[in-house]
């Protein structure tokens, strides 16, 4: 057994600059993310971070610990094979809005179907930042050239069976800490399975105010944490869905609005738990004995 | 309707009828039969893209020595439906079998279902065609005693007619029906057993004489195996672990394989949502030092390509099966073809440094599969192993499999080779692989990435570090194309069959092998020299040793199932060689040995 010794936030800051923008909120994102992983005392060895593309997905060079830099959409597909190859190890998905969303929407349904112990942190700015100011999937009708409805991620993290579904906003960086602690709890720490946390946030550039009020004022005036009110039941699903369909006196709902504890994680569906990971395994140089599959075709 | 002779050594069954009738397990099952009572046998299966109706059939060759291929002729012909013999109205499932038959072939049909008219089988009769008329269904209903039997339960029925007609044992078919439905269907298994030695007296008391006979050989020490099986049985063998797919025909049952044996091997199977979720979750997997391995055909292929760049630009290990069929779009879901060859050479945006291996037959296969392995990780890219459809379906008798190949995991390390704050995951290197340390080991932080990086993972547009990187990543595959072409015995870069210093070569690569090995084998032993060249990687190309293999000959003949002659663009890309005859074939069948043969006489005439 290794020692594990006091993590400190420092251990997880990389010494590469991120190239934000001042004022985004992905400096939240990060910060944040740092500060959880110490508090639970998680060593930077232990932890991968997954990007996808986009100005926010490449957190991985910017936290110090293991990080693969992915492709458009595809990091969740990614994460899960390396969660089902170590098991042991803390995997986080750091992605935005078109990664997620948009291109890997597919991913994020079936991942969070099959309830793959990973966590997948969602940076929502209903913009496309990096390629110049694009409506993402989640751009209100009218924003930019957005020529549908929003597409709703709670709603279809609920539907696709996440056991952990979350929101939080970077102007309200205690409650994000809290929400980042449950969901890698959820995942990594007690093994229950897939958490996902949508990030409200802003782009400065293209998508600093919402319907002309800025940002922080528009969401402070609104937000209710639904886990905080006394007739809030977060093991419900047919609550969480009641407050999405019928907002709280036109209130913004945020918090955890669903887990689920009861249900196995992919790795505990396939027995891994009880085995060494598949990545530690080592294999002879005569290679594995396949005598019992040359006999059924003796 | 003609007669024609026979000219090749075995003896070739067909059996047709619908999709729904059992054709394909029939086969199987009539074919291990013919194995275990000690002939070489090679199984052929055709079918449509459909679950119920239309025209299957399969052709099964056998002899005392070896076949490795398929004829056109047919020697016995079980006919399910009249179809199978006379075809559909404008050819559309088939022209019919009866073609293929000849002066003492064999027709067996239920006349008590057929619609032709008796004057046709009296006419074939007169053209010395045997015709045995047995009225399967009825036979079905009495053994059974069920007014509404399985209609799949005829071939049972006419396969044990077969056994009579090909003097095969028929405690040998019942043993392969137990081996193919299992001891645990008793009632089925005995059903079966009761059909088939009711076929086999039925036409031994009617058709006492209508025999056809062939000594068995000795195939101790072989195995009757298709190429998707030796292929998941290769994986197995190199310590693959982890297995995503999404279904494709024809590249499916590697799919049902991998579930078939997890329990046993510990085995993670996933079937996720697309290829795309397919091709990322191995290089998840690559990243983090499991074996993973996919299986797909074209257009999963396709889906893939981006990470396939993805997995050359961040240098992981993972490994493709690339199984083939008719193309372009969907094309031809059942049927084959090797035309997906340029696209899984060029597979990925701007260089993408990656290996391809062509396996020849299931032996192949399988030694491909552990080579795959080894080459992803030793030099850190991926690997696609690509055959067709004819292959990984078609049965062949093989050698029993006994590995030589080491297993090779190349620079995996448990120490740090960094005083910065990453591991040096792309460290620049004389052979061009950098070390590759076990992911979660302390103090060693894996950065990796699809952007430009330097060597430490770190994202940069330096255009000193992007022409390092470029050239460090080419190295790789110039150090792999040297052990190819120095371990020669493992990798088996250009097989040559015949004499040296034959005259002529016949080029071929893939599924097409067993039909120029007995081509070329047919037309010297009637006084032709040729050799053939079997082409095996197509990245990196093996040049000099091709070069040394075809430099002498007076003509090269170029021999591929596909429409634009894709090896052949290889050939002149890497070689500046022109070829200087062709045959291609590209209506979704394999070459059959008389196609072959008659089109290598016309050429070298």
């Amino acid at each position: 057994m290794t020692v594990i010794t006091k993590v400190s936030v420092s251990d997880y800051v990389s010494p590469i600059r991120p190239q934000w923008c001042p004022g985004c909120g992905n400096y939240v994102i990060l910060n944040t993310l740092r500060q959880v992983l110490s508090e639970l005392n998680i060593p930077p060895y232990r932890t991968v971070v997954l990007g996808g593309i986009g100005c926010g997905s490449r957190i991985p060079f910017y936290i110090r610990s293991n990080g693969f830099h992915t492709i458009h959409g595809r990091p969740i597909p990614i994460a899960l094979g390396i969660k089902i190859a170590r098991h042991d190890l803390n995997v986080i998905v750091v992605a935005g809005d078109g990664d997620t969303y948009g291109i890997g929407v597919a991913h994020f349904i079936h991942a969070a179907r099959s309830n793959v112990g990973i966590t997948v942190i969602v940076q929502n700015n209903s913009v496309f930042g990096l390629t110049r100011g694009q409506p993402s999937p989640t751009a209100p009708k009218g924003f930019r050239e957005a020529y549908s409805e929003s597409l709703d991620p709670i709603s279809l993290a609920l539907a696709s069976g996440a056991t952990f579904v979350a929101r939080a906003w970077t102007g309200d960086p205690r409650k994000l800490k809290e929400i980042f602690t449950k969901a890698i709890e959820h995942s990594y720490v007690n093994k229950h399975g897939f958490s996902f946390v949508d990030v409200i946030q802003l782009c400065v550039i293209y998508n600093p105010t919402v319907n002309g009020e800025p940002f922080m004022k528009y969401y402070k005036d609104r937000v209710i944490y639904v886990d905080e009110l006394s007739d809030y039941d977060v093991t419900s699903k047919s609550m969480a869905y009641k407050y999405l369909s019928e907002p709280h006196n036109n209130k913004i709902p945020m918090g955890v609005f669903y887990h689920d504890d009861t249900k196995p994680s992919l790795e505990e569906e396939f027995g891994l738990y009880e085995k060494t990971p598949l990545g530690l395994l080592e294999i002879d140089k005569e290679g594995i004995d396949i005598s019992s599959i040359i006999e059924t075709v003796l | 309707m003609h007669a024609r002779g026979k000219k090749f050594p075995g003896f070739s069954w067909v059996i047709g009828g619908e999709a729904g009738y059992g054709i394909n397990v029939s086969a199987e099952i009539f074919g291990r039969a013919l194995f275990k009572s000690g002939y070489y046998v090679f199984g052929y299966i055709e079918y449509e893209s459909r679950i119920r109706g239309g025209h299957i059939f399969a052709r099964i060759r056998f002899s005392n020595e070896p076949v490795y291929c398929h004829v056109d002729d047919t020697d016995v012909l079980l006919a399910l439906d009249d179809m199978t013999i006379v075809g559909d109205k404008h050819g559309i499932h088939t022209h019919g079998h009866v073609t293929e038959l000849h002066r003492n072939s064999i027709l067996i049909y239920d006349g008590e279902l057929s619609n032709i008219a008796k004057g046709y089988f009296e006419e074939l009769s007169n053209k010395g065609i045997r015709i045995i008329d047995i009225p399967l269904m009825s036979i079905v209903k009495e053994t059974t005693r069920q007014e509404k039997p399985n209609l799949v339960m005829r071939n049972t029925v006419g396969l044990g007619a077969s056994a009579y007609i090909l003097n095969l044992d028929t405690e040998k078919l019942i043993e392969a029906i137990k081996w193919r439905l299992g001891e645990k269907r008793k009632e089925i298994v005995e059903a079966n057993i009761n059909l088939i030695l009711a076929g086999y007296d039925y036409v031994k008391s009617s058709y006492p004489n209508v025999k056809l006979n062939i000594k068995p050989g000795s195939v101790n020490g072989r195995i009757y195996v298709n190429g998707n099986f030796m292929a998941m049985t290769g994986s197995i063998k190199a310590g693959m672990k982890i297995w995503a797919h999404y279904p494709m025909t024809p590249s499916t049952p590697l799919l049902n394989l991998a579930n078939r044996f997890k329990k046993k091997y510990g085995l993670v199977v996933l079937q996720p949502e697309s290829e795309l979720a397919v091709i990322n979750i191995a290089i998840g997997a690559g990243y983090a030092g499991v074996r993973a391995g996919v299986g797909t055909s074209g257009g999963g292929f396709a889906l893939m390509t981006e990470a396939i760049s993805l997995a050359s630009m961040a240098e992981i290990p993972v490994v493709v099966f690339e199984v083939s069929r008719v193309a372009p779009s969907t094309g031809m879901a059942t049927k084959t073809e090797q035309g997906d060859l340029l696209q899984v050479v060029y597979a990925g945006q701007g260089y993408t440094t990656k290996a391809v291996i062509l396996p020849g037959d299931p032996e192949e296969a399988y030694y491909d599969a552990i080579i795959a392995y080894n080459v992803a990780e030793k030099y850190q890219i991926p690997v696609i192993v690509c055959y067709d459809k004819h292959l990984a379906e078609s049965y062949y008798t093989i050698p029993i499999p006994e590995s030589n190949i080491p297993i090779e995991r190349g620079k995996i390390t448990l120490s740090n080779n960094s005083d910065g704050p990453y591991f040096k995951r792309y460290a620049i290197t004389e052979d061009g692989v950098s070390p590759r340390p076990i992911l979660g080991t302390e103090g060693v932080f894996v950065l990796s990435t699809g952007l430009e990086h330097d060597e430490y993972g770190v994202v940069t547009e330096n255009e000193r570090i992007r022409t390092e990187m470029m050239k460090k990543r080419d190295r790789k595959l110039r150090s792999l194309l040297m052990e190819i072409e120095e371990r020669k015995e493992i990798y088996r870069p250009i097989m040559i069959y015949g004499e040296e210093d034959s005259s002529v070569a016949v080029v071929g690569w893939g599924s097409s092998k067993g039909v120029l090995l007995e081509a070329t084998e047919y037309l010297n032993k009637k006084g032709y020299d040729i050799k053939f060249v079997q082409i095996r990687w197509a990245m990196p190309f093996p040049t000099d040793t091709f070069l040394d293999a075809v430099n002498d000959v007076d003509r090269i003949i170029m021999v591929e199932a596909n429409f634009d002659g894709q090896m052949e663009k290889i050939i002149r890309y890497e070689t500046c060689m022109c070829i200087d005859h062709r045959i291609r074939k590209y209506d979704g069948r394999p070459f059959s040995l008389n196609e072959i043969v008659s089109k290598l006489e016309v050429i070298l005439a």
